[in-house]
């Protein structure tokens, strides 16, 4: 029997997997140490690169250095992450010095370079660093990677093309955000943003006079960086306009003049819920004390979030000090704690004291 | 005949496990690495200085403590000073027996303010909210006692924000965590669930609630463990993320999409492995509505926690761990083939139930068997030798290759003679660890299938970064 089952397959399969398994490891103990020691070995080099380098950078923030070396090959990495670090770090004329070493140094050639051949990494580098140097020579190479199918490296793209001639790129930004949904609304709107509302706000109204509903939704939440007064008309009219329940709480999320308090007044009895929060909200905003009244309803809503909306917005009207008369009627009690915000910081009494006036089931009582 | 006929049966059945189950490994290596290059690839410029935008997603710190009155406070200061654009710490006292609240309202200024709150979940009843006037981003809420899941409820009725991050008191995270574990949600509208790295804190030097040194503890329980943890994020979580089939996150460290999470009921109760049960069930549930979503695993965010030094608490941890393993997987049995079940339903649950919750009764009768048979001669000292070889060999090539993954991305351990000690534990832990672990297991599973009452043991806590500090974990 022990005969018959030592011979069998498993056995033998047992053995080879024993076998391959100690090459193996063999291997992996061999392939660790000898990254451990490149590691090693890179952490030195990257050492003696940093003492060259920090130096001479962190000079830039004062003037420029007399003496740049050039950048070897081997070192552009590490110089890409380096000189972009500061260069993100500061601004004005520092920049512009930064640039200067980074042309004196060779390193716009290797950027250039490495965009065409490198690997991901060291492409979205390579771009990032032609991005902050404003190189107007990469124009065209940066505006096929714009639209490169991968999300990271085409967004990267756009980026450096905005800090390189924004004017020039804000349309092809602006349209491929709303056709690329692997863009992140964060990262495209933080991009808007850091370009500046003087020159997105026209371009985004523009693109808003155009589009459909389901565009509109994305534009207007990129509105927020626009210019209000460039963006209120367009605003204004898709209100009126709009049968999409979206839009129509995009557009009151940013309403910030009192032109169209009536219209936000009606929308605080929609019929769903979602424009109510948003309505009370702009309420809270451009409404006046004539309309305690109209929130004080709206704190009666089936719906939390437009009780809680609400109870935010008349403290916000009222600075927090609610008229008596007013206060009794509050529904809720939360309610009333929403509209004294200020007594909680004012209290000078003990915890216990502190704890009568706030705790609900004592305020409702 | 007839035993020496079911020997080789059994040897069969045994040696078939085996080979399923490293190739099911082997698979999941492979995936990991090269799913870790490229994310270390996508993610260089991760590293250069961030302006926030104000667009990022505002994120709520959940933080469950009970009788936590030795660490809490320094660990919410690590909290509060983590980089992110917008985000609050919500501390949930669950009826402590200590002096959790008394601590915090001292430390923290803390004053009583009432709040009213959406309250979708249910929940034991709660006794007060504490603002902190000198944080605003602080509140502390204060319960009666009902378990983890109950205080993680608590904490989503509170939370202001859109994603919830559910935190352990007794860990840290690094200051950059959150907002590396928020991109899966800014690059992805579909993320309902990500979650980060769990990393062994024992032997790290730790000043002002964060980690300034990493090292090697000198517990050689805790040393097991480091390798184990890198072997359960580094390929364990990694393999399953690209097929959007991660069944856990761990609830050290993990952020959600609250109105999902509200959706799918919250956290349940009585649920031991709370965090899994979340996870699976939020699969199920997604699935079987025909929801578009995604839960994935980020490697870069790190959160430090502390893992047991004795025999006794890690025991206790293993048991528990493996209860809430049964515990998630027969409450989510729907998902199991579903026919939209996708690869979290068709792969990673049956491999889960095969390889991870049956396998200390194949790895413990397993051995058992093989010892038997060998001592009644059904099979040879020399073969019985070769399956030992084989099953250590291929465990030792498995562990190697999550350390090979840690070399390749985070070089948490940057001595040659960590990496040195390392290759000593990989190899150590073959030889009686990780059968003892096997038994743990089994005990975990026989105490769910006998439907023994969950029970939390006594967690002994060493926090060699704060005063060593021995607390009563809940009952």
């Amino acid at each position: 029997m022990v005969s018959a089952l030592s011979s069998d397959i498993t056995l033998r399969l047992a053995l080879w997997a024993g076998l391959a398994s100690v090459a193996t490891s063999l291997f992996l103990v061999m392939l660790i140490l000898c990254m451990r020691g490149a590691l090693l070995i890179r952490t030195r080099h990257h050492a003696r690169f940093l003492t060259v380098w920090r130096p001479l950078l962190a000079e830039c923030l004062l003037a420029l250095p007399p003496d740049i070396p050039r950048v070897p090959a081997r070192e552009a990495i590490a110089f890409f992450n380096l000189w972009n670090y500061v260069h993100e770090s500061v601004r004005g004329e520092a920049r512009e010095r930064l640039n200067t070493v980074a042309r004196q140094s060779g390193a716009d050639a290797l950027a250039v370079t490495l965009l065409e051949t490198g690997r991901l990494d060291e492409r979205l580098m390579a771009i990032a660093t032609l991005g902050s140097l404003g190189e107007k020579s990469a124009w065209s190479a940066l505006s096929r990677i714009a639209a490169h199918e991968h999300p990271i490296l085409s967004f990267t793209a756009a980026r450096a093309l905005m800090q390189i001639n924004p004017e020039g790129s804000i349309g092809l930004v602006i349209s491929s955000a709303l056709v690329r949904p692997d863009w992140p609304f964060s990262k495209v709107a933080a991009l808007l943003k850091e370009t500046g509302a003087d020159i997105v706000s026209r371009p985004l109204v523009h693109a808003l006079w155009e589009a459909d509903d389901r565009k509109s939704v994305l534009l207007l939440r990129y509105m927020k960086v626009a210019h209000y007064t460039l963006a209120a008309p367009s605003i204004r009219k898709r209100l009126h306009v709009t049968e999409s329940v979206e839009v129509l709480c995009a557009c009151l999320s940013l309403l910030e003049d009192p032109v169209e308090l009536e219209a936000v007044r009606e929308f605080v009895r929609h019929p769903v819920w979602a424009v109510r929060v948003q309505a009370v909200r702009a309420l809270g905003r451009i409404g006046s004390t004539a309309d305690a009244r109209l929130l004080l309803e709206a704190m009666g809503d089936a719906e939390w979030w437009v009780r809680h909306r609400a109870g935010e917005a008349l403290a916000l009207l009222t600075g927090g000090s609610l008229p008596r008369h007013l206060l009794v009627e509050t529904p809720e009690d939360y309610g009333r704690i929403l509209t004294l915000p200020l007594r909680r910081e004012q209290s000078t009494g003990s915890e216990e004291e502190r704890e009568a006036e706030w705790v609900p089931e004592r305020l409702a009582a | 005949m007839g035993h020496a006929l079911f020997a080789l049966l059994i040897q069969r059945l045994i040696f078939f496990y085996f080979i399923g189950i490293n190739l099911g490994y082997f698979s999941l290596n492979v995936i990991s690495l090269f799913s870790i290059m490229r994310y270390t690839r996508e993610r260089v410029l991760n590293k250069l200085p961030l302006v926030y935008s104000g667009f990022e997603l505002p994120i709520s710190l959940l933080v469950p403590a009970y009788n936590e009155e030795a660490n809490v406070s320094e660990s919410l200061r690590s909290l509060l000073q983590l980089s992110y654009s917008e985000y609050e710490v919500v501390v949930v006292n669950d009826g402590s027996k200590d002096k959790t609240l008394e601590v915090l309202k001292a430390d923290f200024g803390l004053v009583l303010y009432a709040e009213s709150i959406p309250g979708q979940l249910e929940t034991k009843a709660v006794r007060g909210v504490y603002h902190a006037l000198e944080y605003p981003n602080l509140r502390v809420i204060d319960k009666m006692n009902g378990g983890k899941a109950d205080a993680l409820n608590v904490g989503i009725n509170y939370a202001r924000y859109p994603l919830f991050c559910s935190i352990d008191a007794d860990s840290m995270l690094q200051r950059d965590s959150l907002q590396l574990l928020v991109q899966p949600f800014l690059e992805d509208p579909k993320t309902v669930a990500a979650g980060g790295t769990v990393r062994v804190a024992n032997g790290c030097q730790v000043q002002g609630g964060f980690l300034i040194k990493s090292g090697l503890p000198k517990n050689f329980l805790a040393l097991f463990q480091i390798v184990e943890y890198l072997r359960a994020f580094l390929f364990g979580r990694m393999g399953w993320s690209p097929m959007n089939a991660v069944l856990i996150i761990s609830g050290a460290f993990g952020l959600f999409r609250k109105d999902t999470v509200i959706a799918a009921g919250g956290y349940r109760h009585g649920t031991i492995g709370e965090d899994m049960e979340l996870v699976v069930r939020l699969h199920r549930t997604l699935r079987e509505a025909g929801t578009q979503y995604r839960i994935t695993y980020v490697p870069d965010p790190i959160c430090w926690t502390e893992a047991p030094e004795d025999w006794k608490t890690l025991k206790n941890q293993r048991v528990r761990w493996h209860q809430g393993l049964s515990q998630s997987l027969t409450l989510n049995w729907s998902l199991l083939f579903h026919r939209r079940g996708g690869a979290a339903g068709w792969v990673a649950f049956p491999f889960m139930i095969v390889f991870e919750w049956l396998n200390p009764v194949i790895e413990v009768f397993g051995t058992l068997f093989m010892l038997w048979a060998a001592i009644c001669g059904y099979i040879s000292l020399p073969a019985l030798g070769l399956f030992l070889f084989a099953a250590i060999g291929v465990g030792v090539v498995l562990s190697l290759n999550a350390l090979l993954l840690e070399e390749m991305t985070f070089h948490a351990y940057p001595k040659m003679r960590q990496v040195l000690l390392l290759f000593l534990i990989v190899l150590a832990e073959n030889f009686g660890y990780r059968q003892i672990n096997a038994y743990w297991r089994l005990i975990g599973l026989w105490r769910f299938a006998a439907r023994r009452e969950a029970k939390w043991g006594e967690m002994k806590r060493t926090a060699s970064w704060h005063s060593p500090v021995k607390v009563e974990e809940r009952g």
